[in-house]
C-alpha cells in the first residue's frame, strides 16, 4: 500500500467505528476496538494509518503508538495474511508448546512475526492464550486449535488461505 | 485566602494550605524527600514510588506526592519500614541503569546519584544481564536521548502533554523494554526544559554535552534578555566561560520554564569575539588602540548617542546624569518585532529586554525615545559629528540593524559601543569601545508586566569597567 494512496475506513467499517463511539463515555476507550478494526482492514498499523486514526479520533499520534506497542496483538510491523499464535506459557510449554513453536519457525523458514515469503502466515509466540485444558494450544487467526503436535499444526496451517 | 492547616512531618510542624500537595509542602519547608516523578510544574503521576510516607492511622505507606495536607495529620518518612521501601524501590530503578556516571553530563546534579548515596544498597543483587537500549538518539531541538539511563518517571511526556501540548513524547513498549520515544522529532520551542526536568541523564542538551562538569560551574541568578518577557534564569559559568542558561522558578513571570531561544543568550558573553579594550578599524581589521586616541578625535565634535534597549535602568539614569545640561543628542534604537507577538507560553515578539525602562529614563531626562527622534538624529548626521551606537547584545534581525549602520556612515567619527565584534557590518565603524554584557553588570530591567527584574554580575570575560555613562562623560570636552 503506497503512502500516497488515500487511507480511510470503508463505509461499513466507518459505521462500525461510529457504533464503537456510542459504547463509551470518552473517545480514548474506543481506541482499542478501533485499532482492531483498522488492523482487520489494513493488516497492520504503519505510521500513516496511525496518522489517519489520530486525525479521525482526535487523539495524539504518540498515544496511539503507545497503545499499539503495549499490546502484542496490535502490529506495527508488516505481518502475513494469517496469524498463528503459539502458546508458550507454562502449561503449554510442559506439553511441548515451545518445541512446536521452534518447529514451525524451522518448517516455514521464518522468524518471530516475520511473514513467510509468500506473505501467507506470520508465527508469533504468545503468553497464555487461556486454554490450558487443551494444552499445547494454538490460535489460527480467530480459531483455537488444541492438543496439537507439530505435524497436525503444519497440516492445519497449510489449509489456511 | 485559603485555609491553613498544621501537620507534623517527622516531628516537625509544618503549615500549609489545606488540600495542597503533601510532598510540595514538605519540599517548600526545606525537608529533603527523595522523588523523581513529582515536579511542581506538572501533574502528579505517582510512578516513581520514592516519596513514600507513613501516616498515623493509615495502615500502609503511600506516596506523599499523591496526598494532600490535612489538619493535624502526623506523617513520617524516617521509619525503618519507609527506609527499606525506598531502598527496594531504588534498586528497581537501577536495575537496567548503565551506571555510566563518569561519562554522563548529569553527574553531579543527578537524582539517581544523590539518592544512591543515601539509600543505595551498594551490593548488586542482580544476576541477569541489563537490558540495553539506544544510547545516542537525536530527538530534535538540541535534545539528546539516552534511553538506557531513563527511569521512566514520565516527567518529559507530561511536559509535552501539559505544558507545550505538542504531544511528541511517549513511552513505547512494555516492562523493561519500555522506553521514551519521540514521534517524529521534537518541534516545540520549549524542548530544552526537558533536559532540566529529567532527574537523570537520559535527556541531555546537545549544546552543553561534554563541555563542562557541573561541579566546576557557578550559577549567577539573573534575568533573560532574549525578549521583553524577562524570565528569571541562572547562568552557569566559570573562569573558562559561560556554558548554559537554565530557568529559575519565578512565580510571577516564567514559572518553572524558559524558551529555547533564551538558552542561547549566553553565547556572546565569553568567546573569541569579546573586546578587552578599545579597537581601531584599520582598513577593515580591528586592532587594539589606546582609548585616549578615540577620546582626542571626539573632542570638538557634536556627540550623538544611539542607545539600545538592553541597558539597565541604572545605566540609563547615570548616562542622562552625565549629559545633563550638555549639548548631546540622544535617540533610542528599538529592535523590531520578531515572529508572533506572543506564543501563548513565554516567548514574546518584542525582543527589547528593557524598552519600558528606556522609555521612562528618556522621558524623565526630557529626551524623546520615539522612532521620529531616531530618524531626525540620523538625517542630521554630518561630518562634524561623533556618533556612538550602542550595539544590542542579542540581534535577531541583523538586516534591520545594518540599515541603521548604513545611515550613520556620513558621521565624521563612528564609534560602536559593543561587547565584541559580533557582526561583520561593524566594520563600518571607526572604533569599537567595550561595554559589559548582561551577566557582568548589576541593575534592574523592567519586563513586559512593568515589573522590575534584576541583572546580577558574575565573572568578567572582557573589559567591563566602562559602561555607557563612562563614554557619556566625553561630551563637551
Amino acid at each position: 500500500m503506497s503512502k500516497l494512496e488515500k487511507i480511510e475506513f470503508t463505509a461499513e467499517n466507518l459505521a462500525r467505528y461510529k457504533e464503537y463511539l456510542t459504547r463509551y463515555d470518552d473517545i480514548e476507550s474506543a481506541l482499542l476496538p478501533t485499532l482492531h478494526l483498522a488492523q482487520e482492514q489494513f493488516g497492520w498499523l504503519p505510521d500513516h494509518i496511525v496518522k489517519y486514526l489520530a486525525e479521525l479520533m482526535g487523539i495524539p499520534e504518540i498515544h496511539i503508538k503507545e497503545v499499539i506497542s503495549f499490546y502484542d496483538m496490535l502490529y506495527d510491523t508488516p505481518v502475513g495474511r494469517n496469524i498463528v499464535h503459539v502458546c508458550t506459557n507454562i502449561t503449554c510449554s510442559m506439553f511441548g508448546g515451545r518445541e512446536i513453536y521452534q518447529g514451525l519457525l524451522k518448517h516455514y523458514e521464518t522468524d518471530f512475526l516475520t511473514p513467510t515469503r509468500d506473505g501467507r502466515i506470520s508465527i508469533q509466540k504468545m503468553e497464555c492464550l487461556g486454554a490450558c485444558e487443551i494444552a499445547p494450544c494454538m490460535r489460527l487467526n480467530n480459531d483455537f486449535l488444541g492438543n496439537v503436535d507439530l505435524q497436525t499444526a503444519i497440516h492445519k496451517i497449510d489449509e489456511l488461505p | 485566602m485559603t485555609e491553613k492547616v498544621k501537620f507534623k512531618w517527622n516531628g516537625k510542624e509544618i503549615e500549609a494550605d489545606k488540600g495542597s500537595n503533601l510532598l510540595k509542602a514538605a519540599l517548600d519547608n526545606g525537608i529533603e524527600v527523595a522523588h523523581y516523578c513529582y515536579h511542581a510544574g506538572l501533574s502528579v503521576a505517582g510512578v516513581c514510588r520514592m516519596c513514600m510516607v507513613e501516616q498515623d492511622g493509615v495502615p500502609r505507606p503511600f506516596p506523599a506526592c499523591n496526598a494532600s495536607c490535612g489538619e493535624g495529620i502526623v506523617v513520617r518518612n524516617d521509619t525503618p519500614k519507609i527506609k527499606s521501601s525506598i531502598e527496594a524501590t531504588l534498586s528497581f530503578h537501577l536495575l537496567n541503569h548503565p551506571l555510566d556516571c563518569p561519562v554522563c553530563d548529569q553527574a553531579g546534579e543527578c537524582g539517581l546519584q544523590d539518592y544512591y548515596m543515601k539509600h543505595g544498597q551498594y551490593d548488586s543483587q542482580m544476576v541477569d544481564k541489563k537490558v540495553h537500549k539506544d544510547k545516542v538518539q537525536d530527538i530534535g531541538r538540541n535534545v539528546m536521548l539516552d534511553a538506557e539511563r531513563c527511569i521512566l518517571c514520565s516527567r518529559c511526556t507530561r511536559f509535552t502533554e501539559e505544558v507545550t501540548k505538542t504531544h511528541e513524547l511517549g513511552i513505547l513498549n512494555r516492562g523493561d523494554h519500555a522506553e521514551i520515544t519521540v514521534n517524529e522529532k521534537l518541534k516545540n520551542n520549549y524542548a530544552q526544559n526537558l533536559v532540566d526536568i529529567c532527574p537523570v541523564g537520559a535527556l541531555t542538551s546537545k549544546d552543553f554535552r561534554f563541555k563542562q562538569r557541573v561541579w566546576f560551574l557557578e550559577e549567577v541568578q539573573t534575568t533573560c534578555i532574549g525578549c521583553e518577557t524577562g524570565c528569571s534564569v541562572k547562568v552557569s559559568e566559570n573562569k573558562n566561560g559561560a556554558f548554559r542558561v537554565k530557568p529559575s522558578y519565578d512565580h510571577e513571570v516564567n514559572g518553572h520554564w524558559m524558551c529555547d531561544d533564551g538558552r542561547n543568550i549566553y553565547k556572546h558573553v565569553s568567546g573569541a569575539l569579546r573586546l578587552f579594550g578599545a579597537q581601531e578599524n584599520l582598513n577593515g581589521l580591528f586592532v587594539p588602540v589606546d582609548e585616549f586616541k578615540t577620546h582626542q578625535l571626539a573632542k570638538g565634535k557634536t556627540l550623538k548617542f544611539i542607545l539600545s534597549t538592553g541597558l539597565t535602568n541604572q545605566e540609563y539614569e547615570k548616562f542622562f546624569e552625565k549629559i545633563k545640561g550638555k549639548s548631546a543628542q540622544v535617540a533610542l534604537y528599538v529592535l523590531p518585532n520578531q515572529g508572533e507577538d506572543f506564543d501563548g507560553l513565554l516567548t514574546r515578539g518584542d525582543k527589547n529586554p528593557n524598552l519600558r525602562g528606556a522609555r521612562k529614563a528618556f522621558e524623565d531626562a526630557g529626551y524623546d525615545s520615539s522612532q521620529n527622534a531616531l530618524d531626525k538624529l540620523l538625517s542630521s548626521v554630518s561630518s562634524n559629528d561623533a556618533i556612538f551606537v550602542v550595539v544590542p547584545e542579542i540581534i535577531y534581525n541583523e538586516d534591520h540593524f545594518n540599515t541603521l549602520i548604513s545611515k550613520v556612515e556620513k558621521a565624521g567619527l563612528k564609534i560602536a559601543l559593543t561587547h565584541g565584534e559580533t557582526l561583520s557590518t561593524l566594520r563600518a565603524f571607526d572604533f569599537l569601545l567595550p561595554i559589559p554584557t548582561f551577566v557582568e553588570k548589576n541593575g534592574d530591567i523592567i519586563n513586559f508586566q512593568n515589573k522590575k527584574r534584576a541583572l546580577r554580575s558574575g565573572i568578567s570575560y572582557g573589559e567591563t569597567s566602562k559602561d555607557v555613562s563612562y563614554y557619556a562623560g566625553w561630551v563637551n570636552l
